[in-house]
């Protein structure tokens, strides 16, 4: 084939045409992608992009799991807080221990005399930072009353907020109460008299029971009356609403003794117009009339 | 002509992954294939179409790839294959002349007659032509070709192949090949004295 060399010569002599740039381009990122042939560098980065995501869901997960927790951890130590701190102790010496907002709360309390004075005398409950509607407070106290036929120190809904938060802390206001006798001496009442600032959680929400309208005090008459008052409303939520036109008058003053008792007066006189329009005829006693 | 170990070794390489190396494949025989194709389709358009088509078949045959020839043969093996089915649903009149100029030249027919052909230049080429007018006389005239007879001419000059690998990617037996190389060559200095 020596005597082609020069035609051979000759026709690597004539112009060369090429492709065109965009074909090549083209040609060689289809043969990248069908390899998936990416710098090393580029490979790497891709890597750590594709995990990024995963990554930052994992992590805004479990802070939002964490955050969750915690808020809810937060809300159930406050909610148990919040019941418990929120009276003056009953005794002029129960002075908190820890916390200065305690202090200020019981020395805000220790400023109205008629709360002290009133210790021992027929109280109202004083209103709770919350008020439920009448239902739910008809549907609690009943349950309170419940409690209290199964219970020898029975307590209502509203008790509860002056509960120590801890049985040692419940036996050493106990063992106080026994030192003191100005104080009535009702065993099952025992548990309800004044809390104990250093209960755990106590002093969390002190500042909240320091700014609330009014401390609650609970004393045994009251728990009595309040104990009475659920028993009532018990028996008329078994006796049902449709019945409570055959009550008998009986139980009207029952009723009506109750409401005053724990100090609803408006409503124990509301009810005592309705039963002297009902039973005209009925001897009221002595302590209604 | 020896094998080129380095072509086989970069199709491997990019088997494996290494785009780098395709891109080194792909220069280093992107002019003779695209050369190869425009001179024989005749139309820069198909050309570019059969040339990417061509490639991405080589792409795609990187999976299971083995080196069983020379990688320049296999890729104008698949050139060949894409311009003839370029022909048949193209070119309908060209295939069938590609066919029929391939009958017609008997494989053994004897080459005396042809060599008194390539000795009748009495002058050469290069002396009597100015060398850029010939080349392009000489590009005319492969273009006069049949298309079998060009396309041999054409994968021994672009290609570089041997006899061997002109017969394997044209899918005809050695003889043949040469044949029509022969007959190429001598229509070519054919048409160069005529002209000079």
């Amino acid at each position: 084939m020596n005597k082609n060399d020069d035609l051979s010569r000759l026709y690597h002599d004539a112009v060369r045409p090429e492709p065109p740039q965009a074909l090549d381009e083209a040609i060689l990122a289809a043969a990248r992608d069908a390899a998936g042939g990416r710098p090393q560098g580029v490979r790497r980065l891709a890597n750590t992009r594709r995990w990024s995501v995963p990554f930052a869901l994992a992590a805004t997960v479990l802070l939002t799991v964490s955050v969750t927790l915690m808020v809810h951890d937060e809300q159930q130590v406050g909610d148990t807080s919040f019941t418990i701190p929120a009276t003056v102790p009953a005794r002029p010496d129960a002075e908190p221990a820890t916390g200065s907002a305690i202090g200020s709360a019981t020395r805000s309390a220790k400023s109205r005399p008629e709360t002290q004075a009133e210790t021992q005398s027929v109280e109202p409950l004083a209103k709770p930072a919350y008020l439920p509607t009448p239902a739910a407070r008809r549907n609690t106290e009943a349950k309170a009353d419940a409690g209290a036929m199964a219970s020898p120190a029975p307590m209502t809904d509203q008790m509860t907020a002056v509960l120590p938060s801890s049985p040692a802390s419940f036996a050493r206001e106990r063992a106080d109460k026994m030192a003191q006798p100005a104080h009535e001496p009702a065993p099952a009442a025992q548990g309800a008299l004044a809390t104990d600032a250093t209960a755990p959680g106590g002093s969390i929400k002190a500042e909240m029971a320091a700014s609330a309208p009014a401390p609650v005090v609970v004393t045994p008459r009251v728990l009595e009356k309040s104990r009475a008052f659920s028993s009532s409303i018990r028996q008329e939520a078994e006796a049902g609403n449709s019945a409570s036109d055959e009550k008998s008058p009986e139980r009207w003053i029952i009723e009506i003794r109750a409401l005053k008792r724990i100090g609803r007066t408006p409503a124990a006189e509301a009810m005592l117009i309705e039963f002297r329009k009902r039973f005209p005829d009925y001897k009221l006693p002595d302590d209604l009339k | 002509m020896e094998a080129d170990p380095e072509d086989e070794a970069l199709m491997l390489r990019y088997c494996a992954g290494d785009a780098t190396a395709f891109e080194a494949l792909y220069r280093r025989h992107r002019g003779p294939v695209y050369r190869y194709l425009l001179r024989q389709c005749g139309n820069a358009g198909s050309a570019e179409e059969l040339f990417q088509d061509v490639w991405l078949r080589v792409v795609n045959a990187r999976i299971g790839y083995e080196v069983k020839a020379r990688f320049t043969t296999w890729l104008y093996r698949i050139a060949h294959n894409r311009l003839m089915d370029f022909f048949r649903s193209n070119a309908r009149a060209r295939l069938e002349s590609y066919d029929a100029l391939a009958d017609g030249f008997p494989d053994d027919e004897p080459l005396g007659e042809l060599r008194v052909d390539f000795d009748s230049g009495a002058e050469p080429v290069e002396v009597t032509l100015d060398r850029k007018r010939a080349a392009e006389r000489l590009v005319a005239a492969i273009d006069t070709l049949p298309a079998a007879q060009r396309e041999a001419f054409l994968l021994r000059e672009e290609g570089g192949l041997s006899l061997e690998e002109i017969a394997a990617a044209t899918g005809v037996n050695a003889e043949t090949a040469k044949s029509r190389l022969r007959y190429a060559v001598a229509k070519l200095r054919s048409l160069l004295k005529e002209c000079s």
